[in-house]
This record gives structure tokens, C-alpha cells and sequence, in this order.
């Protein structure tokens, strides 16, 4: 709305007139139009909305990737599992193989951990175990029941050749019949059952795993720390 | 050339007829920014920014007459004006008390010439340049103004008055012929 203030029409007139003022009037206005039209011909900047939309579309792809991987990885994972089964199926015999524990197999799949197997002590063969009645017993020291085989994270397709290795690591039970005669135990056959203990003891980890604690028993003090400066 | 027709080859991205809208223009939008601003700098990065806009909105700009069209460049240059005003900071309010005592005589000043009108004008400070401009030329009301540029109605009105004064005094102490010739 305009004011109706009679003087400043008058003033308004006057100025809107004056268009011939000398000091005023452009002196480039031939450079002003070339800055104007460079300016007019460039392309407009790309908009906020351009770099959004990228940032989006990579946030999407990235999404996407991670979500396929996760897909491929459980599709991995069962097949392992179907693997493992069918490796059952096929070998029904071989008695290591019932000792691997189903129920980590199928766990595999929920986890998306390679299963672990354990050995159970109890489904060794009963010949091991049980001594034959009234026939001559060749003794061998009782061994502790090996808790773990192994214990390690496997890649899923190795499932099969793993089983394999703990078939053929099974000790062969002979009855004591088959043995023949009774003979005397030499040096040599003796440093051969300590070095196959021993083996077997590795193999159980019971090298590693039963290692003495550090005691004051033993009159040493082997891990002795002194914490506080005694003055 | 026809103006409308300028103004339809402009709108379609003719450079020539840019150019010659350009030219018919862009000496009274200059005169336009130079009573707000200062320094001919300022007034020139002016004219290009609202001439640039004028030429990337002409697509909506319904022709109605030569009239029209100069009114609507000459806002998009005041608009940018107080932009840049804004932008630098310079908009303050300045008060003088010296010019209390002084006589408001609004006939001394309606009997100025353009130029003498124009050269008083640009040399007022920016407060009482903008208001005295928006109000006396543009013709806006005081609410409008006071609404514009974020200020009291009260102020807008005070500092016309000042603006006058000022006016009258650097006219005085110029010891001009101006107010003398109007006694005569």
C-alpha cells in the first residue's frame, strides 16, 4: 500500500525522472552484461538434494550388500549342515562318527558358528573298557578317557575330512586271544608304550591343560611378585 | 523492438534480447541501487545479482505493460539492496541530537531539483537513507517499512523526521542556494 503524502509524489516524480545523472550512469556496462551473460549461460549448481540422494542410494547399496552375505553365509551354513549328515549316512559304521554329537551339528546353523564335536567317554567300544572274563589279560594302563579331540573353529566344507581323520585315529581293539603267547617286555618295547603314551597324553592336551600349578610346596618360588616396595 | 516481445524472446533464452532489456534498464536500476547503497561497487554486484534473477524468473513474470515490468525490476533491486545491507551489517540505527533543534521545513526541500535531491539523498546515513527512500520515493507505509527491515513502526516514523532534518541542515551548511532560492 502507498502512503498519500502529497510532497513525496513530487519527490518521487523528481527521481524517477532523473535517469541523465553523468556521475551515475554505467561507465562498463558493456564488461557488467558479459559477467551477467557468463553468468546466465552456466548450468545451475546441483542442488542439496543431487548429493542426498547419492548418499542415500549408497547407503542402499550398502544395506543390500550386508543383507546378502548374512543370506549367503546361513545358505552356507546348512548345506554344511546337510553335509554332515550325509557324511552319517554313508560311513554308519565307523564308530567315531556316532560320536560326534548331533545336536551341535544342527546348532551350527542357528549360531553361525562352525560346530564343535566332542567325544563322548561314554560311547567308547565296550571292549576297551570291559576286561574279557577268565582269559589272560595283557594290561595296559588305563588312559583317561580323552574329553577332546580337538577343539577349533573349522570351516564348514572340512566337516567331512575331519571326520575322516578321527576315524582313523581310533585305536584298533584286538582281543587278547589274538595276541598269542605272553612276552616279555623288553627296553625297547617299554620306551616304545612311554613314547605312545605320551602321544596320547599330547593329544589330549593333558601335557598343556594338567600342568602343575605353581605352588610353595615345591620350596620355590617361582612366580613370586613383589608389588609394593619394601623399605 | 517490442518490449513484450523482448521480454518472450528473453524469457526464452535469447541473449540479444537479454542484452537489449539489459540496456533499456539497467541505467535507472543503477540510479535505484545507488540511493540505498553507498559505494558503486556495491551498487554494480547489485545490479548483476537482480538482473540475473530478473532473467531466471522471467518465466513468471506475466507481462502487463512496460510499467509492470519496470516496477517489478526495480523490487527485485531493492529487495537485493537491503540484502547486501543486511548481509554487511550495515544497518543501524543512527541518532543524532544535534538535529532536534533544528526546523522541519518541507518546503525548503520540495523545491529541490532531482540532482540536488539525489546528492543530499546518498549522503544521509544508511538508517535514514533506507527509510527516507522506501517511504518517500517507493511511497511504503510506515507499518510496511517498520515490517521490512525488522524495526518499530515508532522508529520508522522517527527516523524519517531525522532523515528530513538532516536533509535541511547538510543543505544549510553546504550554505546552499537551494533553501535561499526558495525564499526569494
Amino acid at each position: 500500500m502507498l502512503n498519500e503524502d502529497p510532497n513525496n509524489f513530487s519527490w518521487k516524480n523528481k527521481l524517477e525522472n532523473f535517469d541523465q545523472l553523468s556521475e551515475v550512469i554505467l561507465p562498463g556496462k558493456n564488461e557488467l552484461w558479459e559477467k551477467l551473460h557468463i553468468r546466465l549461460e552456466q548450468k545451475p549448481r546441483r542442488s542439496r538434494i543431487m548429493w542426498y540422494l547419492a548418499a542415500a542410494c549408497l547407503l542402499a547399496v550398502i544395506i543390500l550388500s550386508l543383507t546378502l552375505t548374512d543370506k549367503r553365509n546361513e545358505d552356507l551354513a546348512s548345506k554344511g549342515t546337510k553335509r554332515a549328515v550325509t557324511a552319517e549316512k554313508l560311513l554308519p559304521t565307523a564308530p567315531a562318527l556316532k560320536q560326534i554329537i548331533p545336536g551341535n551339528i544342527t546348532s551350527a546353523s542357528s549360531k553361525k558358528t562352525t560346530p564343535v564335536y566332542h567325544l563322548q567317554p561314554s560311547t567308547y567300544p565296550a571292549a576297551l573298557n570291559e576286561p574279557v572274563k577268565d582269559q589272560p589279560v595283557l594290561k595296559i594302563e588305563a588312559m583317561p578317557a580323552p574329553q577332546k579331540i580337538f577343539e577349533t573353529t573349522l570351516p564348514d566344507s572340512a566337516v567331512i575330512a575331519t571326520q575322516v581323520i578321527v576315524a582313523k585315529k581310533k585305536l584298533k581293539v584286538v582281543h587278547i586271544n589274538e595276541l598269542g603267547e605272553l612276552i616279555e617286555e623288553t627296553d625297547k618295547m617299554k620306551l616304545v608304550a612311554d613314547h605312545r603314551n605320551f602321544q596320547f597324553k599330547f593329544i589330549n592336551q593333558e601335557t598343556l591343560n594338567n600342568s602343575p600349578l605353581p605352588s610353595n610346596n615345591t620350596g620355590f618360588n617361582i612366580f613370586k611378585t613383589k608389588n609394593i616396595p619394601s623399605n | 523492438m517490442d518490449i513484450a516481445q523482448l521480454v518472450k524472446e528473453a524469457r526464452q533464452g535469447s541473449a540479444s534480447a537479454q542484452k537489449c532489456l539489459f540496456d533499456m534498464l539497467s541505467d535507472k536500476m543503477m540510479l535505484v541501487c545507488r540511493r540505498y547503497l553507498k559505494s558503486n561497487e556495491d551498487a554494480e554486484e547489485v545490479l548483476l545479482d537482480g538482473f540475473y534473477k530478473f532473467f531466471k524468473n522471467l518465466s513468471s513474470f506475466s507481462f502487463q505493460g512496460e510499467g509492470a515490468l519496470y516496477s517489478w525490476v526495480k523490487k527485485i533491486m531493492i529487495n537485493e539492496c537491503l540484502m547486501l545491507l543486511r548481509k554487511k551489517n550495515v544497518f543501524i540505527i543512527v541518532t543524532e541530537s544535534a538535529i532536534d533543534d533544528f526546523p522541519l521545513e518541507e518546503e525548503a526541500l520540495n523545491n529541490l531539483s532531482a540532482k540536488e535531491i539525489f546528492d543530499l539523498v546518498v549522503q544521509l546515513p544508511v538508517g535514514y537513507r533506507t527509510v527516507f527512500n522506501l517511504y518517500v520515493i517507493e511511497g511504503m507505509e510506515h507499518k510496511e517499512i517498520a515490517a521490512l527491515l525488522g524495526i518499530a513502526e515508532g522508529t520508522s516514523k522517527s527516523q524519517l523526521s531525522k532523515a528530513k532534518l538532516l536533509l535541511q541542515k547538510n543543505l544549510l551548511q553546504k550554505g546552499n542556494s537551494y533553501v535561499k532560492r526558495r525564499s526569494k
